[in-house]
């Protein structure tokens, strides 16, 4: 009796099926304040948002992925992710937070395609160990009075250091940044998609949880590491050869300016981070599937072979482009308002940031541009698959949906 | 022709004769207000004069570019993005709130950046990203400007009390998309896009984009500080731009250079304080270059592409009525007297003068309007000045030899009824004022021309009858003689510039033959 239970469950494990039925269970959430007894509540329209947006992400892989391993580990990833930007307390967030790690990691070794993806695992594991365990040490430390899981009390600022530093790592903030590039080419384009729009925003909802605890206590320090991780960053992507590992350090820019905006901790400054998470999840997906688009037709993902994409298909090139000048900023998308509104903030606080954030924009337009240069022009030939290019619309769409502000405003 | 392109062109008369009715009206049109999103554009006189006028320009490009382009394969790519272009000008040109001003600034930039990289190669490239990205640093200034200003002031185009030094940011903003000094690369570096494309960016779309932003913020340059700064940038765009423009080979970056140095013009009208007075110039600049370009094109088309000026032959024998409507084309661009370049030329010239400013930069300033005459003679003399081999390929269309007559006859007469009709410059007066020295100098240059020439007659027939043939022919047999009569030459003509006292003595000393051969290269490069 109860096998055929099991196996009458099985269903759910057909993409199309999980996709359904995560769709509906989200629509469920939106309705209840909490739901299913306090284990999952629903605090705030921005973890809507970045629901929504993992379900976009699911979308794509499964009308584009033909492995079905891939497409389940994915689905676990995307649920629990799901159940991450919903938890109760605290410690359910920490332990979807460190369960977010088994399917990637199966993912990379168990798809990857060249031997460095052991490497980049152990990168990927230890990078993690030693920067997330110390997070169960500040838990236990701390008393909470209400259970719901928002770090809002005050703790001294080591306390603060410790638990960021898990977030940190999933940001992924400079420092602690190398797994990201290692993992992004070694994993299966599916598993960086997943990586650059999901995982990271792990680490940046989880950031913002826990924001009201950093009180304005060494302020400037973050920014400072804001701004390193920009700068350097950007100047890292000028120089990849690798264009994948080119949108992994743009996607640390982006991720260090989200910091940037994050500690601001104003009520505008943390609108135009979501937002922010928002326009980098869908753009950064969409560049790791256009990439791998290009990967799987030639074979390589270098620059220099990433060329003529005008001349062999028109769609691609016109996707690709928007794609990428999404990734810079440009208007209408929503990356723009969201680097407008962040720009305007910053400013406001001081106008020493000026140049800093002269030179992240500049450059970081100047690599997109680079990329949508060489690659568009040429002429040559590559039999892409077109069908496969137009799968990526819906999540343009998303990309220049700039009427997610009205959620805010 | 191409049977959208007919229908555009249908969409665009009619939209122009809207227009045309339009300008008694002040019309603002609020749609979707949110408090950022919220697109809202007026119109008012000026814009919809520009708009007018780009409505033209964009009419005869689109047309001209069935020309240009014809059986391209790209057509459809070029002329979706050539619509985007035109869409995102009309859009910053009626715009009245800051998402529609930033979002139709980033496409412009964006869109010609597509537009530059339509011919798919290296060239075409580089200029298009080196056009994207100073567009971008415009971009990035726009965005601080209008962060740092929005929340201090009410009605959108008039908060002047409130940004203090952000401003500043709005005249870098503008000097980025108009290409001035410290900026000024981009512009010829985007001649590598198509012809029609470079008519409509550098006649009234991308160029002019900056000053049309400066013209709606005219409140908040009017600030001592500022204003002489835009004087100077614009001084010295003009400047360099001209001398530029006087030894490129490239003859379509010729014109462009003349682009910039006419926005530098402007700049230095704005930079005085008359915005509208700039507006006019940049008005009747955007028609008669627009039209220029086209010709331009015309002959490019007609050498295969070819577009440096040592390699142009057999152009005097296209069509007269091309050069003509060239000739004209370069007449407004030096202001000669009744073409449109002379109403709005010959005002900004009197203001300016009558200014008192540094000598250096009236000094400036005077000479990079003579320069004017420079770069268009020099463009005349290599399109048409060349008869020697034939390697052209003469595609006359009757199409093609009446396309940019509207764009003429606009130029030359439609400033001048603007004037009439609405400048209130009472231009009876203009033109004595004008034609009075003009006479008086016409006069003083010819006479002095005749007395020259007779002088110079009188003493070739001297030197060659009476000096020569006595003195040097029976003096060469004697060595001694001959000696002499160097050295006499030598002395003499060497004291004679000694005393002229324009040139200081170390000048010609330093150099001591050398000055010599570089006075004759000047006089030559006069001649």
């Amino acid at each position: 009796m109860l096998e055929f239970l099991f196996v009458s469950i099985l269903w759910l494990f057909k993409p199309v099926y999980f996709l359904l039925f995560s769709v509906i269970f989200s629509f469920l959430i939106f309705n209840n304040f909490s739901w299913g007894g306090l284990f999952l509540v629903l605090d705030s329209y921005s973890f809507i948002l970045l629901i929504i947006m993992s379900l976009f992400i699911l979308g794509i892989i499964v009308i584009s992925e033909k492995n079905n391993n891939l497409l389940i580990l994915s689905e676990i990833l995307v649920f629990i992710c799901i159940i991450f930007f919903i938890p109760s307390n605290m410690m359910m967030l920490y332990m979807f937070f460190e369960l977010s790690m088994f399917p990637i990691l199966v993912m990379i070794l168990g798809y990857g395609s060249q031997i460095e993806k052991i490497n980049s695992s152990y990168y990927l594991m230890f990078y993690a160990a030693f920067c997330s365990f110390p997070f169960l040490f500040v838990y236990f430390k701390s008393n909470f009075l209400m259970a719901f899981s928002y770090y809002n009390f005050i703790i001294s600022w080591e306390m603060f250091f410790i638990l960021s530093l898990s977030f940190m790592m999933k940001f992924p903030i400079y420092f602690l940044h190398l797994w990201l590039p290692k993992a992004h080419v070694e994993a299966p384009t599916t598993a960086s998609m997943l990586l650059a729009g999901l995982l990271l925003k792990l680490g940046t909802a989880g950031f913002l949880r826990i924001l009201g605890s950093l009180s304005f206590v060494h302020n400037n320090v973050w920014i400072l590491i804001a701004f390193l991780g920009m700068i350097l960053g950007a100047f890292c992507c000028v120089f990849q050869s690798d264009s994948k590992a080119l949108a992994a350090y743009s996607s640390v820019t982006h991720m260090s300016f989200l910091l940037l905006s994050l500690v601001f901790i104003t009520m505008s400054s943390k609108i135009s981070s979501v937002m922010l998470m928002l326009a980098h999840g869908y753009t950064s997906t969409l560049m790791f599937y256009l990439i791998g688009e290009f990967y799987h037709t030639s074979g390589s993902r270098m620059i220099y072979f990433m060329s003529s994409f005008f001349s062999s298909s028109m769609i691609l090139g016109i996707l690709f482009s928007v794609v990428f000048l999404s990734n810079s900023g440009v208007p209408p998308s929503l990356s723009f308002l969201s680097e407008f509104l962040v720009i305007s903030n910053g400013l406001l606080i001081s106008k020493s940031m000026f140049l800093m954030i002269f030179v992240y924009f500049v450059i970081s337009f100047y690599y997109s541009l680079f990329l949508i240069t060489s690659s568009l022009m040429g002429k040559g030939f590559y039999n892409f698959n077109t069908w496969n290019v137009g799968f990526s619309a819906p999540l343009v769409m998303m990309m220049y949906n700039v009427f997610w502000l009205s959620v805010f405003y | 022709m191409n049977i959208s392109i007919f229908l555009i062109c249908i969409i665009f008369l009619l939209g122009g004769l809207s227009v045309w009715l339009l300008p008694a009206f002040k019309i603002g049109i609020y749609l979707l207000e949110w408090d950022f999103l919220s697109l809202k554009f007026n119109f008012y006189f000026n814009s919809i004069l520009f708009s007018f006028i780009l409505f033209l320009v964009t009419f005869s490009v689109l047309v001209f570019s069935t020309y240009y382009l014809n059986s391209e394969l790209n057509f459809n790519y070029y002329y979706f993005v050539l619509i985007v272009f035109v869409g995102s000008m009309f859009s910053l040109n009626f715009s009245n709130s800051i998402f529609t001003m930033l979002l139709s600034w980033d496409l412009l930039g964006i869109s010609s950046f597509f537009l530059v990289l339509f011919y798919n190669n290296w060239d075409s490239c580089s200029g298009a990203m080196n056009t994207a990205l100073t567009n971008r640093l415009g971009g990035y200034f726009m965005f601080v400007f209008f962060g740092l200003s929005v929340f201090s002031g009410y009605y959108f185009l008039s908060f002047s009390m409130f940004s203090s030094y952000m401003s500043l940011l709005l005249l870098l903003t503008a000097f980025t998309k108009s290409a001035q000094f410290p900026f000024s690369s981009w512009l010829p570096k985007a001649m590598s896009a198509p012809t029609p494309v470079s008519s409509l960016v550098h006649s009234s779309t991308l160029v002019t984009a900056g000053l049309i932003l400066l013209m709606n913020f005219n409140n908040l340059v009017l600030q001592k500080d500022f204003i002489s700064f835009v004087l100077i940038i614009g001084l010295f765009t003009m400047f360099f731009s001209s001398l530029a423009s006087l030894v490129e080979e490239d003859l379509k970056k010729v014109v462009a250079l003349s682009t910039l140095s006419q926005m530098g013009f402007s700049m230095v009208t704005l930079g005085l304080g008359l915005s509208f007075i700039s507006f006019i110039h940049l008005v009747s600049h955007a028609l008669f270059k627009s039209c220029l370009f086209m010709q331009v094109g015309y002959i490019i088309h007609c050498s295969f592409g070819q577009q440096d000026g040592r390699n142009y032959s057999n152009n005097g024998n296209l069509p007269n009525f091309i050069q003509l409507q060239m000739l004209v084309t370069l007449f407004c661009l030096c202001g000669l007297i009744f073409s449109s370049g002379a109403v709005s030329k010959d005002f900004i010239l009197e203001l300016f003068f009558s200014n008192n400013y540094m000598i250096f930069f009236s000094l400036m300033f005077f000479v990079s309007v003579f320069l004017t005459f420079g770069y268009s003679f020099r463009l005349w003399k290599s399109f048409f000045l060349s008869f020697n081999k034939v390697m052209n390929h003469y595609s006359s269309t009757v199409f093609m030899n009446f396309l940019s007559l509207l764009l003429v006859i606009f130029s030359i007469s439609f400033l001048w009824w603007l004037n009439f009709n609405l400048l209130n410059i009472p231009s009876l007066f203009l033109y004595a004022d004008f034609s009075g020295p003009l006479v008086f100098l016409f006069m003083m240059i010819f006479l002095s021309f005749m007395v020259l020439k007779m002088l110079f007659k009188e003493l070739t027939y001297k030197f060659l009858v009476d000096y020569l043939a006595k003195n040097s022919i029976y003096k060469v047999k004697n060595l001694k003689f001959m000696d002499l009569f160097l050295n006499n030459v030598n002395s003499k003509g060497y004291t004679l510039f000694l005393s002229t006292g324009i040139l200081k003595n170390y000048y010609l000393k330093s150099l001591n033959f050398n000055s010599v051969v570089v006075l004759f290269f000047i006089f030559f490069m006069i001649c």
